[in-house]
């Protein structure tokens, strides 16, 4: 028959082919066999045989030095030689060993007669005919003797065994207490054995976290393999490190090592926040699921939505969760950046989750326009608008590139809006809504002159320099490349050319005695300046003028600022740049936030990004895929307006790179990505809530929206909160300075609070009614209720106290412990720094404190206790003294008079506590 | 009744032809036709049975090393390439473009031309329905079976070869030309920048918004004219061309009557896409310069 | 030698019939052919390794599968420059599919919450997962070419004319079901190409004459969103988790059932057709 085809020719082809399947398929094999993780586990495996090998050398080594060890060793020795040497002591110890083990026969033939009975008795019971009853009654009988017997048996060598044993122990208890001593001392050998043993075992395997909760499958650490071991492990590595590069290994091998470091700040972090429920990709983002290095870190997965953030702002990980608190401990770069978000003004034109708890007076961040046109001159406005950081370098006012004719026609409409001095009606615009400021600018004193040099010296003690800069007066400049750093001293316009701005003293002067007068919705507090004092701080801000420069500043000439259509042009212009985001201005009331409402903007994806002329320089600069979000966010943020020619409206901030990526770090938290609510169980931690919304957790809303407003009345200008702030101490002499607000929520009755933060002088017509030595000022800042109520849950949610204090019966001091109190107080000289009266000039002020006069109304009871008991804790460097040293060895406090009261030093800290309560609060001569 | 066979046939002993009777009859064909295929199928057999080789080992040898190495080269094609794997379908988020699987391309791809109950239902129903009946309105049963011959069976070629090149035309313009919101796009243009879109249609002939009471009465005719044309072919193509007119009533002859109008019908359809589409982008010679979205416009469907 | 002589004929006959331990190339007794021609090869095959013309012949009529083919076929057919071989690749294809959709089966689950992230396991953790899925997507793709391929050329060789004219419909609806079949597996990643895709191609169907609720006559004819013919193709109005499981139950079962017997039907009527079509 014929073939068509040559069957040796279709053999070889036969034989070809599948030698290649054969071969592609083994090489599949093998590549299975020994994925990408495989190098990284054995290196782990093999380098942690030799550190845990070497940690216990290094263990081993230091017990052979511990000189305690030795000896309790030898003792043990020497005590257990003695003890074999005594006759009775062996015997003792063979009658226990025999007694148990008859015990032991005893009990086991117990337990099979036992059965047998049992079961017997069983059937007995579920017998159905009289005979079989019968039968089992006879066997029960038979057997209960025997029972009986084995038990009295056994009951008789229990009892023998327990005298011999009480006995044995008597001997034998010092050397049980030396061998417990040793098994302390010895458990970080036994630990460190324990690693070398496991290490020996170690074998490769996918290491896995799983918690369905969450829906977490994060296999992270099948490469990252040493992340939760010590620091020593981390020192290991970085000498295994340095050696390899000093060989000049190739970088993976490098890289396989930099990947096993451990996690840094472990303590801190891994505590609340326990990798086996919350993995790794909860915080850093990244493809869990994946067993690839570029598969799962994901800066190149187009499709994968959450890459892992790049670890410069990882802390935008912290941000998914803790969305709403502006300080969070251990994240500083987050803290900064939602600080700056707000400081800055961002959401003035940009909503986002986390800000809408801004109360009402602070939507604003700006200062009110209502009087810029009396306050200021066209020309002095024209330039600003044009320029605000010529101007003043670090205000927080944005430039907006404004033309010239653009610039004019926002003065005319800021001039047309406001009233003008004395009463003069201006024309208005038929469509101009009504404003608050419509009745006239009234100044109800007129500037009598001042001395400027007791001006200067005001400016510098009443506290203006918490809120203002002034160039020579007011602290050095942060600067960063020529860009400023924000900081609380910023709050308020820089008043180093003031003169040259304010053009009317009488309007200076006014508005310094009271601020709210001229304008009710002003931020700038009331300092309660005397007439003299405020014509003086007037007469001395009048000399602060800008330096006569060799050109004058050109612009264009002055148009005609009444013109209808100019006015027109100007609204249109605050519209459109939304300017009536950060100031109120008359008659933009009803305009709304220009910016789009970042709450999602960690989730935009690069494809939806319109990178205008600047596409092909971002993509190139760009390393991964995600990277050209970060670049292009971090553009946006430093130079808003280089992506497009025009079109483009938000202004340029002036800020520093720093800062730039701290306000990033927090933009990159602003998602609306889930992460399922997470209950942290109680039986392993305190019971953490993984908050979504402020309203899940009373606390958290009460420190948010605390923080808006010590934030947004700068109340950190002046005081320490939470550790930030208190810019002005540095320019303060020493025990000058404000107090620290920590710990406030504990310390001070909360009724105490809300009236002292509606009238800081208490009625009393004093400037100072706690620390009479200071000559900074609170100033009294008009809050209405609802403010100084969302101040005091502030600050007793930071201290974790009840919300409210609940009424109880106020605590009475007992007259006895008070009059022990007495004796201590005047032991201990406390009026040495706690004056009742009026200071003594000359006294120095660093050793001052507050008037303990004032301890009733003001200070919480059991506060008093633990203050007097450890002053550091709540207030870190103050000067008050440690009576009461802490002794550790034995867990209570020291005292220094150990015959009072039997030297308890806490029964001593009441009864001065109670003392305190009992000095008669001071004179006044109104009490609100 | 001996037929008549050509000469080289001579030599062979001729099967005698089975009676009428005996024949199975055979749909779509003469008496001559079938016939020929007779006696044509008898040459064949014998001559086949000196060409025939065994199944094993040729045919089968074959098919299974074809199947290995089609198993290979899938198998390193897996090895290499990674089947797409998006992000988690989101309702709320529509990818730009939205694009149906690469064979349905070519069906988004004419929704831009056509209605969706045009290009998604109507289209392609008529596409398969016109597969279908290929062999059934085929005039020429005995031509060119088991071979390539293009000689004799040239319409046939070009109308088959015609549409297949269309579809796969259409789909290459849905997979490489189209992005963003299904614009155009060179390959080389950048996709980063996405195109806005902004079409000035003309609703139908003559009218640039949709007429008052959704009846245009001058595309209508239009329609009723090409269709009148395309139908009635055989009968005024001898105007133009004696010879072809003469073919072509041959061939509406040989087909019938009811076999000529399913024809037809398919054909006009054929021929309309691309009119349409002509039209849709301006092209078209009667309306030089305008879009036109519909040319039939009544108030229950447009075309 | 006190053998019986036979004659040629007989002898050639007994030899043809004697099951012969002879190598191909006629090389003597080999092992593997001692293998092959034990008894327990032989009581699975029935028939002897094929070395002459009759157990060549007998082994394609004994097998299940090979009978598919006939005997002997023509020369031409076994070209591939004629058939360009796109029939049976079509079906090994699907032979192909079947075995990779089955083995994919054990670690999908069709509902909205698992798919996208056993799909995303596949891919990254299960053993050979990668490779099995890409195989399934690959082979997919490649069918619906063959399949085309096999219609073109079909259609260029005339193999749909008499007697082959049925066997040319069933054939373009395999096409439609093969199609069909390639759709139903889009979405069962559940990735936004998944559903997006699948809701653009049934959105068409929204718009059927009569049956769609955007189609012509359709509100008419009371049709709405929720009992129209899209509706009836997702088991909802939208794509989502009915729609998931329904097209999962097409995919692994409906389709493959229908196209099961439509391939049968097709491969029984090619030989009883005449085979692969040949010159007259």
């Amino acid at each position: 028959m014929d073939q068509l085809y040559n069957t040796r020719r279709l053999n070889q082809i036969f034989v070809a082919l599948n030698l290649t399947a054969l071969a592609l398929i083994l090489i599949t094999i093998y590549k299975d066999q020994r994925p990408e993780w495989y190098p990284y586990q054995t290196t782990y495996i093999q380098l942690f045989r030799q550190y845990a090998q070497q940690e216990l050398n290094r263990v081993q080594k230091e017990l052979q030095g511990d000189a305690e060890y030795q000896q309790l060793k030898k003792q043990l020795q020497e005590v257990s030689a003695k003890l074999n040497a005594n006759p009775r002591y062996k015997e003792l110890s063979r009658e226990v060993a025999r007694l148990n083990e008859e015990l032991k026969k005893v009990q086991t033939q117990l337990s099979e007669v036992r059965l047998d009975y049992l079961h017997y008795e069983d059937e007995y019971f579920w017998a159905r005919s009289q005979s079989a009853k019968e039968r089992y009654r006879r066997l029960m009988q038979q057997l209960k003797p025997t029972v009986d017997k084995l038990t009295a048996q056994m009951e008789d060598i229990q009892a023998r065994l327990l005298k011999v044993t009480e006995e044995f122990n008597a001997l034998d208890k010092e050397r049980q207490e030396l061998q417990k001593k040793l098994s302390e001392k010895e458990f970080a050998l036994q630990v460190a054995q324990a690693s070398v043993e496991s290490a020996q075992k170690a074998k490769p395997k996918i290491q896995q976290i799983h918690n369905p909760e969450l829906h977490l499958v994060d296999r992270c650490t099948t490469c990252h393999m040493g992340y939760d071991k010590p620091e020593s492990w981390g020192e290991f590595l970085k000498e295994r490190i340095a050696q390899l590069e000093k060989r000049k290994a190739p970088k993976a091998s490098i890289d396989i090592l930099k990947a096993l470091m451990p996690h840094p700040r472990q303590q801190e972090l891994f505590a609340k926040h326990p990798v086996s429920k919350f993995g790794c990709t909860s915080c850093h983002g990244g493809q869990g699921v994946a067993l690839k290095k570029d598969v799962a870190h994901a800066y190149n997965e187009k499709f994968w939505e959450t890459p892992m953030l790049p670890i410069k702002y990882v802390e935008a990980g912290c941000g998914k969760c803790h969305r709403y608190e502006m300080t969070l401990a251990g994240a500083p770069k987050l803290s900064r950046g939602k600080q700056l978000y707000y400081m800055l003004g961002c959401f003035g034109c940009h909503d986002a989750k986390g800000y809408e708890d801004v109360p009402e007076d602070l939507q604003k961040i700006g200062p009110s326009l209502t009087h810029i046109a009396t306050k200021t001159s066209p020309e002095w406005l024209f330039r600003w608008l044009k320029n605000p950081h010529a101007w003043s370098p670090n205000t927080r006012m944005p430039m907006f590139y404004l033309r010239d004719d653009e610039a004019w026609a926002l003065v005319a409409y800021l001039r047309h809006a406001t009233e003008v001095v004395q009463g003069e009606a201006k024309p208005q615009l038929i469509d101009l809504e009504p404003h608050y400021g419509k009745q006239p600018l009234r100044l109800t004193k007129r500037y009598p002159g001042g001395d400027p040099t007791r001006g200067r010296q005001l400016v510098q003690q009443v506290g203006c320099l918490g809120c203002h800069r002034i160039d020579g007066v007011g602290g050095p400049q942060e600067r960063e490349k020529g860009k400023r750093v924000l900081s609380n001293k910023d709050f308020g316009p820089n008043l180093s050319k003031v003169g040259s701005k304010i053009t009317n003293p009488d309007w200076l002067f006014n508005w310094l005695l009271n601020p709210k007068a001229i304008d009710p919705k002003a931020k700038m507090p009331n300092l309660r300046l005397s007439d003299q004092e405020a014509a003086d701080i007037t007469a001395f801000l009048l000399t602060l003028r800008e330096q006569p420069t060799a050109r004058p500043v050109a612009f264009t000439p002055t148009p005609q600022l009444d013109n209808p259509e100019l006015i027109d042009k100007g609204f249109r212009l605050i519209a459109n740049y939304g300017c009536a985001g950060c100031h109120n201005i008359p008659g933009t009331e009803k305009l709304t936030k220009i910016g789009k409402n970042l709450s999602d903007e960690a989730d935009l994806d690069p494809h939806l990004i319109d990178f205008g002329q600047r596409v092909h320089e971002i993509f190139e600069k760009a390393p991964t895929y995600w990277d050209r979000k970060y670049i292009w966010l971090r553009e946006k943020i430093l130079r808003p307006r280089s992506f497009r020619e025009q079109g483009l409206r938000m202004p340029n901030l002036n800020i520093s790179e720093e800062d730039a990526d701290a306000l990033l770090t927090a933009i990159l938290s602003f998602t609306k990505r889930e992460v399922a609510t997470l209950k942290v169980t109680a039986t392993d931690l305190p019971q953490t809530l993984y908050v979504r919304d402020r309203a899940d957790d009373p606390r958290i809303a009460a420190i948010s929206a605390g923080q808006k407003l010590v934030f947004g009345y700068n109340c950190v200008g002046c005081h320490i909160v939470e550790g930030y702030g208190g810019d002005i101490w540095p320019l303060l002499e020493d025990g000058m300075q404000p107090p620290n607000l920590q710990s406030e929520g504990y310390r001070v009755n909360h009724d105490w609070l809300f009236r002292f933060l509606h009238d800081p002088t208490m009625g009393s017509g004093r400037q100072h009614y706690i620390r009479p030595w200071l000559k900074v000022r609170m100033p009294t800042f008009g809050f209405d209720d609802g403010e100084v109520n969302t101040l005091i849950r502030y600050f007793a949610a930071l201290d974790n106290r009840p919300i409210f204090q609940e009424f109880r019966t106020p605590y009475r001091p007992n007259p006895a412990t008070a009059a022990v109190g007495k004796k201590l107080f005047d032991a201990l000289q406390c009026m040495a720094c706690h004056p009742t009266g009026p200071v003594q000039p000359g006294a120095d002020v660093a050793q001052l404190a507050p008037n303990l006069q004032l301890t009733r109304e003001r200070l919480q009871p059991e506060w008093i206790v633990d203050w007097l008991l450890d002053p550091q804790k709540f207030q870190p460097g103050t000067r008050m003294p440690t009576f009461f040293p802490y002794n550790e060895q034995t867990g209570k406090h020291d005292s220094p008079m150990p015959d009072i009261l039997g030297g308890d030093a806490r029964k001593q800290a009441e009864a001065l506590r109670d003392y305190l309560l009992t000095l008669a609060p001071p004179t006044m001569a109104k009490r609100p | 009744m001996a037929e008549q066979v050509p000469e080289q046939e001579q030599r062979r002993p001729q099967p005698a032809a089975r009676p009428a009777a005996q024949r199975p009859a055979r749909r779509g064909m003469t008496e001559e036709q079938v016939q020929a295929t007779q006696i044509a199928a008898e040459r064949k057999r014998e001559a086949m049975e000196e060409g025939k080789v065994l199944t094993w080992p040729d045919l089968v040898y074959a098919e299974f090393l074809s199947a290995v190495f089609l198993t290979i080269v899938l198998f390193i094609v897996s090895l290499v390439f990674n089947a797409p794997l998006e992000e988690p379908s989101n309702p709320n988020k529509t990818p730009i473009p939205s694009r149906a699987p690469w064979y349905f391309l070519g069906l988004q791809e004419m929704l831009v031309y056509f209605d969706p109950w045009i290009a998604g239902v109507l289209l392609p129903g008529m596409i398969i329905v016109g597969l279908m009946v290929i062999p059934y309105v085929d005039t020429k049963p005995t031509v060119g079976i088991g071979r390539y011959s293009w000689k004799g069976r040239e319409w046939q070629y070009i109308f088959f070869i015609g549409g297949f090149a269309l579809w796969l035309l259409l789909i290459a313009i849905g997979q490489f030309f189209r992005w963003g919101p299904w614009a155009i796009y060179m390959p080389w243009e950048p996709r980063e920048h996405i195109k806005v879109v902004a079409e000035h249609l003309w609703w139908c002939p003559l009218h640039k918004d949709p007429p008052a009471n959704m009846f245009c009465p001058y595309g209508f005719l239009l329609y009723a004219l090409y269709n009148g044309l395309v139908f009635t072919y055989p009968f005024w193509l001898r105007f133009l061309h004696k010879d072809w007119g003469e073919r072509a009533m041959n061939y509406y002859r040989q087909l019938g009557l009811v076999r000529y109008l399913i024809v037809m019908f398919f054909v006009s359809w054929t021929l309309f896409l691309p009119i349409k589409m002509a039209m849709r982008l301006g092209l078209f010679p009667l309306f030089w310069g305008v879009r036109l979205k519909y040319l039939v416009v009544t108030p229950w469907f447009n075309i | 030698m006190s053998e019986e002589r036979q004659t040629p004929e007989q002898s050639e006959r007994s030899e043809a019939q004697r099951p012969t331990a002879r190598t191909t190339d006629g090389q003597g007794e080999g092992l593997l052919m001692r293998l092959i021609n034990s008894h327990f090869i032989r009581s699975i095959y029935r028939t002897p390794w094929p070395v002459d013309r009759r157990s060549r012949i007998m082994t394609v009529l004994n097998s299940l599968v090979l009978h598919l083919h006939p005997t002997r076929i023509p020369r031409h057919a076994v070209k591939v420059s004629y058939t360009w071989c796109m029939g049976g690749l079509s079906f090994y294809l699907m032979l192909l599919l079947t075995i990779t959709g089955i083995l994919l089966m054990f670690y999908y689950r069709p509902s909205p919450e698992h798919a996208y992230w056993d799909v995303k396991y596949l891919m990254n953790d299960v053993p050979f997962g990668r490779i099995l899925r890409n195989m399934h997507r690959w082979a997919a793709h490649a069918m619906l070419i063959t399949v085309w391929l096999h219609m073109l050329r079909v259609f260029l060789t005339g193999s749909y004319k008499p007697p082959r004219e049925f066997n040319w419909v069933i054939g373009v609806n395999l096409l439609v079901l093969t199609m069909l079949l390639s759709f139903t597996g889009y979405l069962l990643p559940w990735d936004q190409l998944a559903m997006w895709a699948v809701t653009v191609g049934t959105n068409m169907a929204r718009a059927t004459p009569f049956l769609g609720h955007e189609g012509p006559f359709g509100p008419q004819l009371g049709m709405t969103p929720y009992n129209d013919v899209r509706f009836a193709l997702l088991g909802g109005s939208i794509v989502g988790e009915n729609a998931l499981i329904r097209f999962y139950v097409w995919h692994c079962l409906g389709f493959p059932f229908i196209h099961a017997w439509l391939m049968a039907i097709h491969f029984w009527r090619v030989r009883k057709d005449g085979g692969i079509s040949g010159p007259l």
